[in-house]
């Protein structure tokens, strides 16, 4: 009797923590730029002394580069990019019927990369393809960041909607435990902020590095004590996605600046 | 225990090696080596992998206690000390400023003048010992889950194949042990002033 007691507890034991959170209702969207210090705006406002304008510069060069069969991306975009449409950076992530996918911004770019430009092929999240990310989407600086829920992606908005709501690791909490519910709180010294990408890749005062929206997950996920997807799987590109929708409204600001 | 839980192992490129300590790897390592040298010897072969399987299953520093959740017409409590264990209030007080595993100060404001920012996120520690008694705060420090479905608060005695995705190095293990569990009780209990 006391086995099949103990049996029946583990199963709503189980049960409770492998379930999915409700859903709270999402606030209005609200940039990290608005948890920042009067200081540290003025840091970001300022081109001259935002350190991740270095990675801006540093995208550019990879983005006049002629390589050795004397191509470029200034082949096509112009020679400061001035034939990207902003309007159309900002509404990454898409579905692309082509590659019948999900395409992020740099999945777009290495995409161009190896098809038009036949270079070699670079890994995901590597620093080159972050700082050509930096550029590019630097271009769409101050715009309206309006990503489109996409029928064909539905099934990407769903995986990277329960990643959100997923309990993770020995500290067993979900993405929208500290960044939707508790937002605005102090978290000990730190005031918890909506996790917004739209100032991705950020300059970190942290690690004094230009960081990616990917290796940004990676420090959540070993916070939380868990085992961090791959850079550029799936699952990141999923959560990357359902956390651009969220961020709709917002302007771009690459490169922030950010703890 | 740790036996049983290979339900729950991370999916890693890694294979085994990436849930076990150094000492452990070290082993599994040389064993690994050994294992190509004298693949021709298939006895010897078998006997190395049995031995790397074994030394892997000791990990656990502590034995996981098991405890029984009981309920009467309004609360839940476990009214046992887990592991039998007697706390002690001067520990948890100390255990309670810690940044490292227990952190209460992270999301709760408590007695404690000497340390700043305590956090905003959980309700104040005052008086606790009032409101709840030592066996219903035992659930809801070991996992307060059981309480309240949707909360952000960690299991800090939580069974540990129950984790999602759980890093390599904190397999196997609670958050906290029995004994600093019960330090914290014996500590919390004290709390008897609900003024902030």
């Amino acid at each position: 009797m006391n086995r099949l007691l103990l049996f029946s507890l583990t199963l709503f034991y189980a049960a409770v923590s492998m379930a999915d959170l409700l859903d709270f209702a999402i606030p209005e969207a609200k940039s990290g730029y608005e948890f920042l210090s009067q200081e540290m705006r003025d840091i970001q406002d300022d081109d001259f002394l935002n350190p991740g304008m270095q990675a801006v510069d540093a995208g550019r060069e990879h983005y006049l580069d002629r390589g050795d069969e004397d191509n470029g991306c200034a082949d096509c975009h112009g020679e400061e990019g001035e034939k990207l449409a902003p309007a159309s950076l900002a509404a990454y992530p898409k579905f692309d019927a082509h590659y019948n996918r999900l395409m992020t911004l740099q999945d777009r770019i290495h995409a161009c990369w190896t098809d038009r430009l036949d270079r070699f092929p670079m890994m995901y999240d590597e620093k080159k393809l972050v700082e050509l990310e930096t550029f590019i989407r630097h271009l769409a600086q101050g715009q309206t960041i309006a990503v489109k829920q996409d029928e064909a992606a539905t099934e990407w908005f769903e995986l990277g909607k329960s990643l959100y709501n997923k309990r993770f690791g020995q500290m067993g909490m979900t993405c929208q435990h500290c960044h939707v519910i508790y937002q605005g709180r102090f978290m000990r010294g730190n005031r918890l902020t909506q996790g917004q990408s739209n100032g991705f890749p950020v300059y970190r005062f942290k690690s004094d590095k230009v960081t990616s929206l990917h290796k940004r997950f990676d420090e959540c996920f070993v916070q939380l004590r868990a085992t961090p997807y791959e850079k550029g799987s799936r699952e990141y590109k999923a959560l990357e996605y359902y956390m651009a929708i969220l961020s709709n409204g917002l302007k771009v600001e690459t490169p922030g600046v950010r703890f | 225990m740790l036996a049983d839980s290979t339900g729950s192992f991370p999916k890693l490129k890694g294979g085994y090696q990436t849930i076990c300590n150094e000492v452990v790897c070290f082993i599994s390592f040389v064993c690994d080596l050994v294992k190509i040298v004298s693949m021709k010897y298939l006895s010897l072969f078998l006997l190395l992998n049995f031995l790397a399987l074994s030394s892997m299953q000791t990990i656990a520093d502590e034995i996981y206690c098991q405890w029984t959740l009981r309920q009467d017409d309004v609360r839940l409590y476990i009214d046992k000390p887990l592991c039998g264990i007697e706390g002690r209030a001067e520990a948890g007080r100390q255990l309670v400023k810690q940044r490292e595993n227990t952190n209460c100060l992270a999301c709760h404001r408590m007695p404690i003048p000497e340390e700043d920012f305590h956090g905003e996120i959980g309700p104040p520690l005052h008086g606790v010992g009032n409101r709840y008694t030592k066996a219903e705060l035992r659930v809801r420090l070991v996992d307060e889950k059981l309480v309240n479905p949707d909360t952000i608060m960690p299991g800090f005695y939580r069974q540990p194949d129950h984790n999602h995705r759980l890093l390599g190095k904190y397999f196997g293990k609670t958050l906290l042990t029995a004994q600093q569990v019960e330090d914290i009780l014996a500590y919390l209990v004290t709390l008897k002033d609900d003024r902030l």
